[in-house]
């Protein structure tokens, strides 16, 4: 009988270190897979023999018929997930920010001698010169060609605006066409986690799918992740449920007349709170950074060419013309009046309709630096300066949390791998050590062989 | 603490783009000559460095319409001290012909010159620089005097006057009111008028008594407003200079802001090459590292 047993016993013992053989070459193969959990088979013994009665039997105690495995367990820790996954929320926000918000500053390109500040500067600066010389056509002309690549500068910034926010808008619609995907993904895997812990087995390599894709999900949305005794998980958005089982709700786009993208329900067309992520960066770049921007340089460019058509009205052109605007409003877009383009005697530079006063041209040569109402007490190159400053200062703020971030970030990365990690050596040992067990299996069998080939050949 | 390989190569990668970063800002600051290359890298800068400027740029331009000036400045100045002259020898001629011992024939030489001179102060008084008449106030395009044939001089010209404006509000005349001048409290071609009325006449009375004084005032006149933009012209060269001077003050304030300190850039590339290398040099050496290479 116990000869058997030893023989049982070794033969569960190969079959348990081939098992364990097979995990760790799971592990290897996975070690440089960064959403893989670690696998380590737990074992137990199997049941002693006999079991123990009431009524004699053997006396010294229950005898051991090997090893079986207990679980193959999965090395993880939910409360770091979940960490995690805030923090990716928290990176995400501010890298597609970052972009944003750099892009942005590339083309409003200051400080350099192209900048707009560089051609506002010298357009007062023509008008200054041209209030020494007001009888010289080419000091008009030049005054003209300025203000022309003023507006043209002005234009293009804002139709670079423009463009950055139908790109915002496009980005925000494929992410929300890939977040339903993994909606829909995380529901089939709940499916099948819930299958296959039903019938008993250990769906680790889906749970880590699973992982991998809630995480995708938190780069562009704030997530709140509930497991369930069954299995499956509940995703929710700051309450709003939206995987629930093998059920899940797809989102939708709306875009407001401003360009700013926000998330919708599809089924109850409630408004999806963003928290942090890609989708909510993308809202604030649009709503607060491009919005902003816009309409300051629109108060601007509004406010420049009241000023000037105010002062400019009041004054005479060469030929004796007078109360003729210098910027005009065409389709809502101001223009260097064309009038005064065809005919630069008609620019208004002097105050008392004298060909040498230049008091007009160097009244509007004084605007550069002078407190306007309309722009709240700040002057025309301040307001700019305090624009450019903002933007500046939101960026340089936006960089130092991105890079504080990621330092959590890749911490909390590191965390994760100290427990779910696959360290390729720890592994070399244990198939070292399962390499022996094996081994020390097969020789028990060997030496049981042996007695009975004895014990036979002697009979 | 269990270390992985993905946490080593991870903090390997984050420490190389680390380095490299710096090395990446530290060469596009070499590269530029600038210290600020994006305005975010120094909001308090940017803004500063881009008042400064504005503020370099005006003063250039100022500099430059001062020098624009100085022709004209010049130009009147020369003009006056003609006038000066012109009205000198008017003075010697007119005391000459107050004498009573003068003839009539000598009277009437003495009003040749004098009307010759008369027709000089009126080319001086329409003295031209370019197309400008640098004494008919504000009209610079318009002949400022014009004599009719009774001798009369009109001016044509207006009380404004062109002037240079600075980025400090100063203003600095270019041209002057001709008539404030010329035909201030005394008018200067009306003295002659009268002056060659008296010598036709003969009347050496009226030349000494009438004529000589209100030729001393109109001399007075002249040299008073000479004076004035003799000073003026001092002003404005001393201007000049504190405008360079303004001009050197001003870089000096934007070099700290907006220049690359190449000594320290320099050091920085070298210092942080160094860390590079050692990082590259420790992650080729650790990251292979593994039970691997021990087994047989």
């Amino acid at each position: 009988m116990s000869l058997s047993v030893a023989l049982q016993a070794s033969l569960q013992s190969l079959l348990v270190h081939q098992t364990s053989l097979a995990v760790v070459a799971q592990n290897i193969a996975n070690a440089q897979n960064p959403d893989y959990s670690r696998q380590v088979v737990r074992l137990k013994a199997s049941i002693p023999i006999p079991a123990p009665t009431l009524t004699g039997g053997v006396s010294w105690g229950q005898l051991g018929t090997g090893v079986t495995v207990a679980e193959i367990s999965r090395q993880y820790d939910a409360l770091l997930m979940s960490a995690l996954r805030a923090s990716a929320s928290k990176l995400a926000h501010q890298g597609t920010l970052l972009e944003g918000l750099e892009r942005l500053n590339a083309f409003l390109g200051e400080p350099s001698e192209s900048s707009l500040n560089a051609l506002l500067v010298e357009f007062f600066e023509g008008w200054r010169d041209l209030a020494s010389n007001p009888e010289n056509i080419g000091n008009r002309a030049i005054v003209l060609e300025r203000a022309k690549l003023v507006i043209s500068r002005f234009q293009n910034l804002r139709s670079q605006l423009e463009h950055e926010k139908v790109l915002v808008r496009l980005k925000f619609e494929n992410e929300v066409e890939q977040i339903n995907l993994w909606l829909e993904h995380v529901a089939r895997l709940n499916e099948q986690i819930v299958a296959a812990k039903t019938a008993g087995l250990q769906p680790n390599d889906l749970m880590d799918e699973r992982d991998a894709v809630l995480r995708s999900i938190a780069e562009r949305l704030s997530i709140q992740v509930f497991e369930q005794p069954n299995g499956s998980v509940i995703v929710t958005a700051s309450g709003h449920e939206l995987v629930s089982g093998a059920q899940f709700r797809l989102v939708k786009v709306v875009v407001d007349g401003n360009g700013v993208p926000r998330a919708i329900l599809s089924d109850t067309n409630e408004t999806l709170p963003l928290g942090e992520g890609i989708f909510a960066s993308l809202r604030e770049f649009a709503q607060q950074v491009i919005q902003l921007v816009r309409n300051q340089l629109q108060l601007l460019l509004d406010s420049l060419a009241q000023a000037i058509n105010s002062l400019h009205q009041t004054g005479y052109g060469l030929d004796g013309s007078t109360g003729i605007p210098f910027f005009v409003q065409a389709n809502g877009e101001w223009q260097v009046n064309p009038e005064i383009l065809n005919d630069p005697r008609k620019l208004a530079a002097s105050a008392t309709g004298s060909v040498g006063n230049g008091e007009i041209a160097a009244s509007i040569a004084k605007l550069a630096e002078e407190p306007l109402a309309s722009l709240g007490g700040q002057s025309f190159l301040g307001a700019y300066r305090s624009l450019i400053g903002t933007v500046a200062a939101k960026t340089q703020g936006v960089k130092n949390a991105y890079s504080a971030f990621s330092e959590v970030h890749r911490a909390l990365q590191n965390r994760r791998d100290m427990v779910s990690g696959v360290s390729i050596d720890e592994e070399l040992v244990d198939l070292m050590r399962f390499q022996q067990a094996y081994i020390a299996a097969a020789k028990v069998i060997q030496v049981v062989d042996n007695i009975v080939n004895d014990l036979l050949s002697r009979l | 603490m269990r270390i992985t390989p993905m946490i080593l190569a991870r903090q390997a990668v984050h420490f190389i783009n680390r380095n490299a970063q710096v090395i990446n800002a530290s060469l596009e600051r070499l590269g530029t000559g600038r210290r600020i290359n994006r305005s975010h890298e120094d909001p308090p800068g940017t803004v500063l460095s881009m008042r400064l400027q504005s503020d370099i740029l005006a003063t250039v331009g100022d500099y430059r319409r001062l020098e624009q000036v100085m022709p004209y400045i010049q130009a009147a100045d020369t003009s006056l001290q003609q006038s000066i002259s012109v009205l000198q020898r008017a003075r010697e001629l007119i005391l000459r012909a107050g004498s009573d011992t003068v003839t009539t024939d000598q009277r009437l030489a003495i009003a040749n010159e004098m009307r010759g001179l008369r027709d000089e102060l009126v080319q001086i008084a329409n003295t031209q620089v370019g197309d400008r008449f640098i004494f008919s106030g504000a009209a610079i395009l318009t002949k400022p005097f014009t004599l009719d044939s009774d001798g009369n001089a009109t001016y044509q010209g207006d009380s404004d006057s062109l002037t240079a404006k600075l980025s400090s509000g100063e203003e600095v005349a270019i041209t002057l009111d001709g008539r404030k001048i010329f035909q201030g409290n005394e008018d200067v071609f009306a003295v002659f008028k009268d002056a060659l009325e008296a010598l036709a006449n003969d009347n050496a009375w009226e030349i000494r008594e009438q004529i000589l004084p209100r030729l001393d005032r109109a001399l007075d006149q002249i040299v008073q407003a000479s004076a004035i933009y003799g000073a003026q012209a001092n002003r404005i060269e001393r201007t000049i200079s504190n405008l360079q001077a303004q001009e050197v003050g001003l870089r000096m304030a934007l070099s700290p802001v907006f220049d690359a300190d190449i000594s320290e850039e320099v050091m920085t590339y070298q210092l942080k090459q160094t860390t590079m290398q050692a990082t590259l040099f420790a992650v080729s050496r650790i990251v292979p590292m593994s039970l691997v290479d021990f087994m047989v």
